[in-house]
This record gives C-alpha cells, sequence and structure tokens, in this order.
C-alpha cells in the first residue's frame, strides 16, 4: 500500500507539494490527476525516494521511504514520464543492470528479461542499442524494467506515452491482473478516459494540493457533472472550454 | 548594420540572433531540480570566477615572459602557442560535439531554418567562448606588451592574440565539418571520439614539442633564432604582427603576416562554403545512421570480475557508456596522447631512466608519473558527468546502496581503465629501462598513489556515475590546483626514488604507508560517503 501524511515539498519559496493526504490500498489503481505543475510528479519522485520531502511522511508497502528506504525500493516499481535511459545498452543489458540494483541472481533476472522482452515483443531486439529504438520500444523496455523485480507497489507516470495500441492494450489488461493479485498501482496520465476505464479510484490534485477524492462517478456526482473530463476542467479552474478556445482561435487569427 | 551582412551571406539575421541567444542562455544554466534560484546563480558566477583566475594566471606567466625577455620573436612566438593550446584544449573538450553532434538537429531539424543559418549558430556559439577565452587568458600579456613596448606594439599583441584564437578555432571546426562532409555521417558517428582524440594529440603534441624545442634554443642562447622551418609554424605568422609593429618590416615578418590573413580568409571561404551549405543534411543523415543490428542470439559475457549487485550493475554501465558516450570515451582516451608525448620527451631528456638508480642531473619531473597520478581523477571527473544524467534516475529508485555504487565505480575504473593502463606504462618503460621488477615496483608505487588521489577525491566529492549533469569548462580552476600538488608529488617522487627503493625496508615502508593510507581513506569513504550520497537527490 502507499501512505502519506502531510507530505510537502517545497522548491525554494515555491510550494510543490502541499499537506498530501493519501491512502491507496493493496489491489486498487489509483489514477492520480492534475494539471501540469500540480504536483503529480513531485508526489511521485518523493514517493519513489527520488527527492525527500520538506515536510510530512510516506511509506511505500509498510515502509517509510526517509527512515527505511531500502526496504520500500525493494518493494516498488516506476516507470517514469520522461523516458530516460541510458540508451547506450541494449534492451537485455537495460533490464540486466536494473535486475542487479534489484539483487536479483543472475538465472532470475535472464528468465525475466527473456519473459518480458517476449510479452511486449522485443525478443528480437533485445541485444540492439536502445538509441536505435523507437519511442514505444523505449516505453516497452521502461515497463518491462519496473516489473523486472515483481514489486507490490507500482508508479506509473504516463505509462502509456508511445505505446501504440496493441500494446498499450497489453499494458491496460497486466495492470488490471496485477492489481487483481493485490499489488497497489498508482497512475499518472493526462489521458482521462483511460484513467475512468482502468482506475479503482481517482485523486486530483492542484496546485500541490488534494482537491478530489472518489471513483470517477463520485467526482462526477460532487461536481455536478456529466464527464470526468468535465469534472476535472471545473475542479481546476477551465469553467468554459469553448469560450478559451474561441479566444485562442481569435490570437491565431490576429497573429 | 549586422543584418545586410548576414543576408549577404545567406543566413537569416533573426532566427540567427534567436537561436545564438538561447544557446549562450543554455550553457549557463544547470539542472535547477533541489536548488534555489540563488544557489544556481552563485555556483555559475563562482564558476566563472573561477575561470577567470585560472585563465588569468595561466596568462599571469605569459605576461611575465613578454616582461623580462628581449627578443621580441621569442616572446611573440610563446606567447600565439600558448594561445593555441588554450584555444585548442578548450573546443575539445568543451565543444568537442558543437559541430558534429546531430543533437539539437532533432529539434529545429524541421523548423523552417537553412542550413548556413543553423551552421552560424553553431559557428557563433563556440566563437563567443572562445573569444571570451581569449580575452580573459591574454589580457595579462597583452596589458604587459602595452607597457613594456609602448601602445603601436600593445595593439598589434591584442590583434595577433584575437586572430590566433579565431583561426584556431575555424582550423579545428573546420576540421569537424570537412570529415562531416568528406568521410560522412555514419563514419564521423562511429569514429569522433577517435577523430578528436588525433586531434588532441596535434594539439597537444604541437604545444608540447615546440615549448621543448624553444626552451632548448633559449636556454642555449637566450633568443629564438628566425628559421625558415619555424616560420612553418603558423603562431609565428600571428607573432609577425607585434614585429611588424615594432618597427621590423622585413620579408620574414610580412610574409607570415600575409600567410595568416590568407589563411583566415580561406578558412572563411571554405566555412561559408559547401561546407555550411551541405551541413544541415549531413547532421540530419547523422540522426539516422545506425549501428549495426546484432544477432538476438547473442549473449552477453559476465566477465571474471563484478558478478552481481552494484558493482555488476555499475561495471554494465561503465562498459557500455565507454562504446557508446563520446564524451565518456574521449576522457578517458584523452590520457594516452598526454603519456605517450611525456614518454616520448622523457625518453630525449633521459628521464626515463632506472627508478632505482639516480635521476640524471636536472631530470627531476616525470611527465609520466604525473599522468599516471592524474589519470583515475580524471575518470572520476568524466565518470559522473553525462548527458544522459537523467537516466540516472534508476539508483533513486532501487534498492541499491549508493556507498557500494561509489565504491564499485572506483574499482571499476581502476579494473577497466587504470590496470591495462599502468600494464601499458610499464611495458614500454620496461622496453627503455630493461628491468621489468624495478619498473613493476614503481610504477606499482604510482598506481597505489594514484589510487589514493581517486579514493580522496570520491571521499571529498562522492557522486554516483553519469548522474551530473556536463558543465562547460567549470572543473578548470579545480584541475589547475589538482595539477600543481600533483606535479609537486611527481618531482618528489622523481627525486627521492633512488633513496626509496634503496633498501628493502625503505621500500616497504613505502608501499605500507600508502597502502594503510588507502585503508584509512576507505574506512572514511564508507562512514561519510555512505552519509552523503543518502541524501543525494535526483538532478534530472
Amino acid at each position: 500500500m502507499i501512505k502519506t501524511e502531510h507530505l510537502s515539498r517545497e522548491y525554494g519559496s515555491k510550494v510543490a507539494l502541499n499537506d498530501l493526504n493519501l491512502v491507496v490500498e493493496p489491489g486498487e489503481i489509483l489514477g492520480f490527476l492534475g494539471p501540469n505543475g500540480a504536483g503529480k510528479s513531485t508526489t511521485v519522485k518523493i514517493l519513489t525516494g527520488m527527492i525527500r520531502p520538506t515536510a510530512g511522511r510516506a511509506s511505500v508497502a509498510g515502509y517509510d521511504i526517509v527512515e527505511r528506504p531500502i526496504e520500500a525500493k525493494q518493494r516498488l516499481g516506476y516507470v517514469p514520464e520522461t523516458a530516460a535511459l541510458y540508451d547506450g545498452l541494449t534492451a537485455a543489458e537495460y533490464l540486466e543492470l536494473m535486475a542487479c540494483l534489484h539483487h536479483l541472481d543472475s538465472k532470475t533476472s535472464e528468465s525475466r528479461a527473456t519473459e518480458l522482452l517476449e510479452l511486449f515483443g522485443l525478443a528480437a531486439e533485445r541485444h540492439q542499442r536502445m538509441s536505435e529504438f523507437s519511442k514505444g520500444m523505449r516505453q516497452k523496455v521502461l515497463i518491462a524494467a519496473a516489473l523486472i523485480h515483481r514489486p507490490e507497489v507500482l508508479f506509473l507516470d504516463e505509462p502509456l506515452d508511445g505505446l501504440d495500441a496493441n500494446a498499450a492494450l497489453v499494458v491496460k489488461e497486466v495492470l488490471k491482473q496485477l492489481a487483481g493479485q493485490g499489488r497497489t498501482i498508482l497512475f499518472c496520465s493526462h489521458i482521462l478516459d483511460v484513467v475512468e476505464r482502468m482506475c479503482t479510484r481517482i485523486v486530483i490534485i492542484n496546485n500541490g494540493r488534494q482537491i478530489a477524492d472518489g471513483t470517477s462517478e463520485e467526482i462526477r456526482r460532487t461536481t455536478g457533472t456529466a464527464s470526468l473530463e468535465a469534472a476535472f476542467s471545473q475542479l481546476t479552474g477551465v469553467r468554459d472550454v469553448g469560450r478559451l478556445a474561441a479566444e485562442f482561435i481569435s490570437v491565431l487569427d490576429r497573429a | 548594420m549586422l543584418r545586410p551582412a548576414f543576408t549577404a551571406a545567406g543566413v537569416d539575421f533573426d532566427q540567427w540572433k534567436a537561436l545564438t541567444r538561447v544557446a549562450l542562455k543554455l550553457d549557463f544554466r544547470t539542472s535547477s531540480l533541489g536548488r534555489s534560484q540563488f544557489r544556481r546563480e552563485a555556483s555559475t558566477i563562482a564558476a566563472l570566477i573561477g575561470q577567470f583566475i585560472f585563465y588569468t594566471l595561466m596568462g599571469a606567466f605569459i605576461a611575465l615572459f613578454v616582461w623580462f625577455s628581449r627578443d621580441l620573436f621569442l616572446v611573440s612566438t610563446i606567447a600565439m602557442t600558448y594561445m593555441m593550446f588554450v584555444i585548442g584544449m578548450a573546443v575539445l573538450v568543451d565543444h568537442n560535439s558543437a559541430l558534429a553532434s546531430p543533437a539539437d538537429y532533432a529539434i529545429l531539424g524541421f523548423r523552417p531554418v537553412t542550413s548556413r543559418t543553423y551552421f552560424a549558430v553553431r559557428l557563433t556559439n563556440v566563437l563567443v567562448y572562445t573569444m571570451a577565452l581569449t580575452s580573459v587568458a591574454a589580457w595579462l600579456p597583452i596589458f604587459s606588451l602595452f607597457v613594456r613596448y609602448g601602445a603601436a606594439v600593445g595593439v598589434a599583441g591584442l590583434a595577433a592574440f584575437y586572430a590566433c584564437s579565431l583561426a584556431t578555432t575555424l582550423a579545428i571546426l573546420m576540421g569537424y565539418a570537412w570529415m562531416l562532409r568528406v568521410i560522412g555521417p555514419d563514419a564521423v558517428k562511429r569514429a569522433l571520439s577517435y577523430l578528436q582524440l588525433a586531434m588532441s594529440f596535434l594539439v597537444y603534441g604541437g604545444y608540447f614539442v615546440m615549448t621543448q624545442t624553444v626552451g632548448r634554443v633559449v636556454t642555449s642562447t637566450a633568443s629564438l633564432p628566425k628559421t625558415p622551418w619555424l616560420l612553418l609554424y603558423p603562431a609565428t605568422w600571428f607573432g609577425s604582427y607585434i614585429e611588424l609593429a615594432s618597427g621590423k618590416l622585413g620579408v620574414f615578418e610580412i610574409v607570415p603576416a600575409i600567410a595568416s590573413v590568407g589563411v583566415m580568409c580561406a578558412m572563411a571561404a571554405s566555412l561559408g562554403g559547401r561546407l555550411s551549405l551541405e551541413y544541415s543534411e549531413r547532421l540530419g543523415a547523422m540522426t539516422t545512421a545506425a549501428a549495426p543490428v546484432k544477432a538476438a542470439s547473442r549473449k552477453p559475457s559476465r566477465g571474471i570480475w563484478f558478478k552481481a549487485g552494484e558493482a555488476r550493475a555499475v561495471a554494465l554501465l561503465i562498459r557500455s557508456q565507454f562504446r557508446n558516450d563520446q564524451r565518456f570515451r574521449m576522457g578517458v582516451l584523452a590520457i594516452l596522447p598526454m603519456t605517450l608525448i611525456y614518454l616520448f620527451s622523457g625518453l630525449n631528456r633521459g628521464a626515463i631512466h632506472d627508478p632505482f638508480l639516480p635521476a640524471p642531473r636536472g631530470n627531476n619531473f616525470s611527465g609520466v608519473t604525473m599522468a599516471i597520478m592524474m589519470f583515475p581523477s580524471l575518470l572520476k571527473m568524466h565518470l559522473t558527468r553525462s548527458e544522459s544524467f537523467r537516466a540516472s534516475w534508476i539508483f533513486f529508485v532501487s534498492p541499491a546502496d549508493r556507498m557500494k555504487i561509489v565504491r564499485s565505480s572506483m574499482r571499476v575504473l581502476v579494473a577497466f581503465f587504470l590496470l591495462p593502463y599502468l600494464a601499458f606504462v610499464t611495458l614500454v618503460s620496461t622496453y627503455f629501462v630493461g628491468n621489468l621488477f624495478h619498473v613493476a615496483v614503481h610504477i606499482g608505487l604510482q598506481g597505489l598513489l594514484s589510487f589514493l588521489v581517486l579514493q580522496t577525491t570520491m571521499l571529498i566529492d562522492p557522486a554516483l556515475p553519469f548522474s551530473r549533469p556536463t558543465q562547460k569548462g567549470r572543473d578548470s580552476l579545480v584541475l589547475f590546483l589538482f595539477l600543481m600538488f600533483i606535479t609537486m608529488v611527481s618531482v618528489i617522487l622523481s627525486i627521492f626514488s633512488a633513496e626509496l627503493y634503496g633498501s628493502l625496508a625503505a621500500t616497504t615502508g613505502v608501499f605500507g604507508a600508502v597502502l594503510a593510507a588507502s585503508l584509512v581513506v576507505d574506512l572514511l569513504t564508507r562512514a561519510r560517503v555512505g552519509r552523503q550520497t543518502a541524501s543525494l537527490e535526483f538532478e534530472g
């Protein structure tokens, strides 16, 4: 499970995350939404141990990420928003690198890497350098790397970005089955349709603060809107999308 | 005023201005995450002050030489050699991929920017940097020329320094652009670091041979005779401006000056011709130049060392980065020209001798010792900074022990690079000295010392591999101070080597002391670095 208590993070005078209280139970897929700069990535970075909170506590799989980072990190997997990887490595080497950092033995690491790469249709390219890979292929490697040590908790930041329709279908199904096995998944995305269909619960944050928590239906009901998209717009301050679009077009025409 | 000139040259002035401004802005920016605005600015200002002090100090030596020497030809040759070296190394080290890297092309390739405009932006970026560097490195020598020889010579000196700097930059950049056009993007992509290595041989070797030759001549005659052979050396062409201004108007002054202008015009014409017209086309081809696909059945070997955990991860990463990261590979291989030139020079001067015997008189400086002791620390510097630093998030989200990663990095550097390097130096030195045991003991001690230096640098500034953004020229001052220290140690080692190896007790004592120091630093590393690396934050 994932738990945060009064979690905050400041960058100088800028408050990126403010007093976030969150509990994600095992088996849940939490859709973590917010406009750009709302504090989603900061939250994920704190929860994965990449940066430290300035206040509050956070635990992953029952372990405090600041006090007991190694135990927490043994149990988490992460797909970052930017597909940053050492692309001079081959796909197989990258998975081996991740397996080494998770202290998997060579036999296990090799068999899991083979399975995962086959699942994503990358078996033929496994010894090809990732600098030659397309965006989607790199994303598949990142997802495979996040799963190689069979984590209890998964943090996925735009995991479907760049994937073709078939690969996206596979990933979505894999995530549902992983949740079915009792794993906890925190899913960040801007594609609200996907979030609505996949996630069992949704949390929306804006300006570093949590502004909504519930199922898609509960959020729609509370805001009195017909879709999650409309609810999101209303909650995050964009009330008249039509008028905004018209203004945008008029600016373009003027130019 | 500039606009018509740019338009005539086929460069879009507005695009050039906008892109140049952005490129310069980016050069002075560092990663923003986890740092306040104040700390970012303070770090940039500190780095600039550091560079100013470093290059001013280098210039001060030349200024003193200008002041005390009475031979203007000698003064100008030394000063221009110095300028060519400073600029040549700066372009090779800090702007090594300025012209031959397709990185920005991915962003700008589809925009309506002409090849020539794009080329002009890249060229300007490098020129702004080198001209600024020239100003800092040459202001003291120019001031010295002004005061010592009068305003005319001072102005000529100013022109000579800037022209020499411009010509050096253009020559190196033209080399890159020419290679891109002639040998093709695929070959350049594969061989760029080797090309840079060859160029650094040229710059470093030229500098070294010139200073050695001049040093020998000056020691015996206190002046530099102007021979036709010496006039083939480009530094003398720019130096002739100074002599002309002093009133010497002979053929040997006028012809070199004309040659310098001619060469600069030829280079400018060449860069403004096909090289720039086909430039973006070549870069575009580089972005699609693919490495050969390897057979899927190939299983990577696990090697003998570093079989599991953090050590294996670090070994895997360093090996692959060496194969694929130009900057890292160049950083590692850059030690070779220096070593070979020092070996060559040592042989000439008789500095390479049996270390168990006293050094020949006046040959107490061993450049090879200096290179050996510098190597691991240079490696460490290149190991931590990388264009791929954003991919280092893996060290932060995985349950890896960061202290183990840092210590493994050191061991991998030693196993992959330092040991083969020491073996190479041992073999070459043994060939000339004749006694393998003596050479092996001496190189072994230097190897231990260099490992100690590496441990100390890691203790002072621990960093995860390839986890920090690259920064142009920011380590200059640290490197300069470090060089002074290393030079001192190598001179001491050279002076006392015969005494050191004179008795078994002394030899064992020294080895024991270095090993003990290494153990102490290791203990400190475990205690301090563990704490420090635990609080590191991802800089991407």
